[in-house]
């Protein structure tokens, strides 16, 4: 166990400095400038440049960014200087969080619970009505399901408010457009994973005891059917903390996703490159999370490991 | 009364999804305390029928059944032509099957491993049929039980082992423990659906003694599945043949076997017994293969069970001779055969092929393989499997390469039509004739046989045997011939040798070794090959006990069989034994070594110690 | 035609929508009298008829051949970063797969490093450094939507080799090529048609949601995820501008994702048993 966990990290930390780098290099590529906004002239321009010490060769650049990197210092906004990228994050992280948090946990919840009825239902209608479901749920990007379900409940009926995140019902549009795709994924897996665990020897021998369907056979299956779908939260995860740029931005919901695209029209490297480092950290942090927590409950796993 | 009485059961399955047998109304009755053995090929329906008579059939099965009585309940399944009004009645019946199975009939199927759930602990698989038909057990109470039962089935420590997992135990443990799960509620009827089939010969031994044994403690009454009649020989007082999905005949043992009646059985008990044959003559010594102090071990795995090491093995084989390699599974066979093949090198010792050391594939050394399903390639014509490696290999024009796969293909006994064909269209007797043309075409020297026959029914195993041999005769090809069966290997190979463990323990003429074997394990395996005659079978009543493997032994400290040897000295423990050698025999056992066992006379002719 | 449909309509139904939006996508815009960016002041905001099938936008331009425009992208950027990704993965798959120890170990390691990261960041880091275009989008979405692939054609490359009928070709002379050819891949095309149908709606749904968010394709190009943000800011007034894009683009995925699970339920028998209740499964074994 201890040798697998030390390579997980290793590869991780390679990765980490991988997107550093490429984030480094290519922002300082992008054309344009977060100072040229509005009439600066060209001797207070190379002054600002100046202080920020972008006047410098880039490699230069390149190792104080790393070294200050290491002390956790993502460096200033560049459009507004008087706050740094890590304050930024702090306060964007909360909203997202809850959010992201929010739709794991809808997404977990609903998907299981149509991938079990599409399984085990006699009925035809409802097993197509599921099935199709997935269907528009993994087709339909995020985005246009938020602007759907803005068009549908926030304005024609209005039942649900459209922007901000002031009440709790303000989080149940925005939750549904993340979800929906995780839940479809999720719907898909069990339903496949049940059917196929359904199919194997050591269900005909739970029946063979007399073991009673529902109650204790769901207790054997689901128990190994639920190992891919935990291998699926690490992924879901990173899809999730992608999807809340559009989201966020679609109902002005003050989280890192809004700052990302915020940042990005603005230009300001720093703050892209802060927030790219962060939400890598977040998405590598959970996928090793998540792949530790397989292992270990795996007992085929965990045994030849300890 | 009839504890089980089966009046007219048919069971026919609708789609060609997923195959399934027949059964054509079959009836029979199993009286209590009694061990009925049901006997038949593969296909012939007994599966089905014992799924049937428990209820375990998917619906796309279609079950008629005019009576099914259990100790005076009608279990009788339901029918309906037009299956929709039924309903109701197949939900009574479910309820009532589900508190019948596990309490009344239980059942034990062929391969442990797939049939425990892998990710429940052994201890918990048990109480929860307790728990599941006695719902005033408590925790407590259940896991007394759990660990009676498993002491019951000889499993030693068993609040160890109720906290283990099925992938930790061995394959005659996990058996041992359905048997616990199949006898916790004190059933009336046990159905043993191959119990043995997927077991090692040396503890299938173990586990028909066991099932005698509790049949005969516990009053269960038995129905034996088996394709095997050496089993079925030893262990029932009555047998039931079936082929085709029909009872053909049914009668006390000793009367079927002596005075088999219908003709089926006839042929049945006929083809087992060929294949007690002694093998045809010998070949004098001239050396094709020669493995010298062969050793392959894989670094830093010592203490995973999975893969094989072997250790400081020689032997040879002659020109134009058939080499028997027997062992059980995991005595390192298949990876000699692998080196033999050049697929790996051995970390130690030489390989010699004419002379000259084996450092990669050689095309003079072809191999025919175990799986059936998986030695063709399934996209691929049989045209183009067999011309492939002329193709690859010779020069020929298409018309010359087109004229040798014919030939070849009339040598193993197929025609020509069946070129066009893919693998899929063909039997698994057929499908192994053709591996055996792609082995032969390119003419080789030696021919590796590794399980050619051990997948396939009894009687196309005596078919693809001949071939082999009437081949053999024909081209003079050498052959290494690998199987756990010494059935098999003795009636086919002129010399032989055994395996246990990565080690060689003997080694030699096979007719000498069958009928005088020396070394403790080799006396073992003899002993437990059933044979398919009751009077026999009953006068192995001093069947070679065997203890189940202990703590695994690192390699090179002591005899590897010590643990379960009856015969273990001292030295036994402390170091490997060389291999001794007298006349053609060889045997690595200190019970033939003048060291521990006293000088001997000039001219003593060695005989067996033991 | 109607015996394909039968046999799996999922496919059927995906390949006739796919089809009737590729060949819209090619021939709108040829044909409509009206260009993606020639603006009309006196037309704005005019909803549909026939003259303006999808009507005009706040710049007076039709919209209809501003969606098929958009579609032509969308289908470039999808299917080509498909084929690129397609060959790359498979090759790399397939030498990681047969060669195993240590080369198979660095190739994953390096395939895993780059993987770590969403490719989402890779690709908006890119497109705003070199520009908001089909190519730098397209550079984006290969650097990492190889890597699933490559991993399931080493998954089956490994599972396979080790079959005796490759050992038995090994040991009659065949190269790794011609054993990779036709014994490996042929037997394990299942899994890998399936992920590779599935690399292009992913493909496209990656450049819409950029051109949404304002890293991909910009004003006055006509992605069908700027034609969306674009109709964003008069949503509430004139929704049907939001509407069309958003159809096109969601029939356009759908029927990539019903092909897709067509093919999987071709492939994978035990799909085909989605339609059978599991009190039906199993509980024989001939």
């Amino acid at each position: 166990m201890p040798k697998y966990i030390g390579k997980r990290i290793l590869i991780s930390v390679l990765s980490l400095f991988m997107l550093v780098t490429a984030g480094f290099f290519l922002t300082r590529m992008m054309p344009g400038s977060p100072f040229q906004s509005g009439n600066v002239s060209e001797d207070i321009l190379k002054s600002i440049e100046k202080e920020y010490g972008l006047d410098r060769p880039v490699l230069k650049q390149y190792q104080v960014y790393l070294k200050n990197l290491l002390r956790g210092d993502l460096g200033v906004s560049l459009k507004k200087p008087d706050v740094t990228v890590v304050e930024v994050i702090i306060r964007a992280v909360p909203s997202t969080a809850i959010l992201g948090l929010l739709a794991i946990l809808t997404a977990s919840v609903l998907g299981t619970v149509f991938g079990i009825w599409q399984a085990s239902s006699k009925n035809k209608v409802v097993r197509g009505g599921i099935f199709f479901g997935a269907i528009l749920g993994t087709g339909i990007p995020n985005f246009v399901i938020a602007l759907l379900l803005i068009l549908l409940f926030g304005v024609k009926l209005k039942l649900f408010p459209i922007a901000g995140l002031t009440d709790s019902r303000n989080y149940v549009l925005p939750v549904l457009s993340l979800a929906a795709y995780p839940t479809a994924v999720i719907t898909r897996l069990v339903q496949n994973t049940f059917c196929r665990e359904m199919e194997k020897d050591y269900v005909v021998m739970a029946r063979a005891k007399g073991l009673g369907y529902r109650r204790t056979i769901l207790t054997h299956v689901l128990k190994n059917a639920w190992i891919p779908v935990l291998n699926y939260l690490g992924p879901a995860a990173a899809f999730l903390l992608t999807g809340s740029f559009a989201v966020e931005s679609i109902f002005t919901i003050p989280g890192l996703g809004r700052e990302f695209v915020n940042s990005i029209g603005n230009r300001d490297y720093t703050l892209i490159l802060g927030l790219t480092v962060f939400m890598g950290i977040v998405v590598i942090g959970i996928n090793l999370l998540t792949d530790l927590l397989t292992a270990w409950l795996d007992p085929r796993v965990r045994r030849t490991f300890l | 009364m009839s504890l089980l009485s089966v009046q007219n059961l048919s069971v026919q399955f609708h789609d060609s999804y997923a195959g399934g047998e027949t059964v054509r109304d079959i009836s029979f009755n199993v009286e209590p305390g009694e061990i009925v053995g049901i006997v038949g090929e593969s296909g012939s329906g007994k599966s089905t029928a014992m799924q049937a008579i428990m209820g375990l059939l998917p619906k796309r099965a279609e079950v008629k059944c005019q009576k099914l009585i259990l100790s005076q309940e009608d279990i009788t399944p339901p029918f309906s032509a037009d299956g929709k009004s039924a309903v109701k009645e197949e939900k009574l019946y479910e309820k009532k099957m589900e508190s019948i199975r596990g309490r009344q009939i239980s059942m034990i199927f062929q391969e442990p491993l797939s049939y425990l759930n892998p990710t429940v602990k052994i201890g918990r698989q048990i109480t929860e049929v307790i728990h599941a038909h006695d719902k005033a057990c408590t925790r407590g109470g259940a896991r007394q039980r759990a660990k009676e039962l498993l002491d019951m089935v000889g499993i030693r420590r068993p609040a160890e082992r109720m906290r283990q997992y099925s992938f930790e135990l061995s394959g005659g443990m996990r058996q041992r423990v359905a048997t616990a799960i199949a006898l916790a509620c004190e059933p009336r009827l046990l159905i043993a659906d191959e119990p043995t089939t997927a077991l090692d010969v040396t503890v299938q031994g173990q586990i028909l003694q066991l099932i005698k044994r509790i049949s005969k403690e516990t009053g269960t009454a038995v129905l034996f599945v088996s394709h095997d009649l050496g089993v079925i020989a030893s262990v029932c007082s009555r047998v039931i043949v079936m082929h085709n999905g029909k009872i053909v005949e049914e009668g006390v043992t000793d009367d079927i076997f002596r005075e088999p009646r219908h003709m089926y059985t006839k042929e049945l008990i006929e083809k087992a017994s060929h294949l007690q044959k002694l093998p045809h003559s010998m070949v004098s010594r001239n050396p094709l293969f020669v493995a010298e102090h062969v050793t392959k071990q894989y670094p830093g795995r010592i203490n995973r069970e999975q893969t094989e090491a072997v250790n400081n093995v020689s032997f040879y084989i002659n020109k134009g001779e058939i080499y028997g390699l027997v062992g059980e599974s995991g005595c390192g066979k298949t990876t000699l055969a692998g080196m033999a093949a050049g697929v790996y090198q051995p970390t130690k010792g030489n390989i010699l092929f004419k002379g000259v050391p084996l450092l990669k594939m050689n095309r003079q050394i072809q191999m025919v393989f175990q799986d059936v399903q998986s030695s063709l390639n399934p996209k691929m014509t049989i045209e183009d499997i067999l011309e492939e490696p002329l193709q690859l290999n010779t020069k020929l024009s298409s018309e010359g390469r087109r004229k040798k796969v014919i030939e070849t293909l009339n040598l193993v006994g197929l025609s020509p039509k069946d070129t066009e064909k893919y693998p899929q269209a063909f039997s698994g007797g057929q499908r192994q004739r053709i591996a055996i043309a792609r082995a032969l075409i390119l003419e080789p020297e030696l021919m590796i046989c590794d399980e050619p026959v051990s997948s396939l029914d009894i009687s196309t195993q005596e078919q693809i045997l001949e071939l082999l041999e009437q081949v053999q005769i024909e081209k003079q090809i050498s052959c290494l011939f690998i199987s756990h069966d010494l059935n098999v290997v003795k009636r086919i190979s002129q010399r032989l040798g055994v395996m246990y463990e990565g080690v060689f323990v003997e080694s030699g003429n096979t007719r000498s070794i069958y009928e005088d074997p020396w070394h403790p394990y080799t006396k073992t395996l003899l002993s437990a090959i059933l044979p398919p005659n009751p009077k026999m079978a009953k006068r192995k009543r001093r069947m070679w006990t065997v203890k189940e493997s202990g703590g695994k032994k690192l390699l090179g400290e002591g005899c590897p069989f010590a643990p379960r040897c009856g015969y273990a000295m001292e030295c036994c423990y402390a170091q490997s034994p060389k291999t001794y050698t007298f006349g053609e025999r060889e045997i690595a056992c200190f019970l033939y070594s003048e060291e521990y066992t006293g000088k001997r006379n000039d001219d003593y002719k060695m005989t067996s110690q033991i | 035609m109607k015996a394909m449909f039968r046999k799996n309509p999922l496919l059927t139904a995906g390949l006739i929508i796919l089809i009737l939006v590729i060949l819209l996508a090619v021939l709108v815009p040829v044909f409509s009298p009206y260009s993606y960016q020639a603006q009309d002041v006196d037309r704005q905001n005019l909803s549909s008829s026939v003259s303006h099938i999808f009507g005009t936008d706040k710049f007076g331009r039709d919209i209809f051949v501003r969606v098929w425009y958009g579609t032509r992208i969308s289908l470039l950027v999808g299917l080509g970063s498909t084929a690129i990704c397609g060959l790359f993965g498979i090759l790399y798959g397939s030498a990681a797969g047969y060669a195993g120890g240590k080369t198979d170990l660095i190739l994953m390691r390096l395939a895993d490093i780059i993987d770590a990261i969403p490719s989402l960041l890779y690709v908006i880091l890119i497109t705003l450094a070199l520009g908001a275009n089909v190519g730098s989008i397209l550079l984006g979405i290969c650097i990492s939507g190889w890597i699933d692939l490559a991993r399931i054609v080493r998954g089956e490359v490994m599972r396979l080799k080790t079959r005796e009928y490759c050992i038995a070709a090994r040991m009659t002379g065949a190269t790794a090529g011609r054993i990779l050819r036709r014994y490996i891949l042929p037997n394990g095309a299942g899994p890998v048609i399936v992920n590779i149908t599935f690399m292009v709606p992913k493909a496209i749904f990656t450049e819409a949601f950029l051109s949404f968010v304002g890293a991909g394709i910009s004003a006055p190009a006509a992605s069908l995820g700027t034609l969306i943000q674009d109709a964003r800011s008069q949503m509430l007034v004139y929704p049907a501008q939001i509407l069309y894009p958003i159809l096109i683009l969601c029939i356009l995925l759908l029927s990539m994702n019903l092909i897709g699970a067509g093919v999987e339920a071709g492939e994978n028998q035990s799909e085909a048993r989605m339609f059978i209740s599991f009190s039906q499964g199993k509980g024989y074994r001939g």
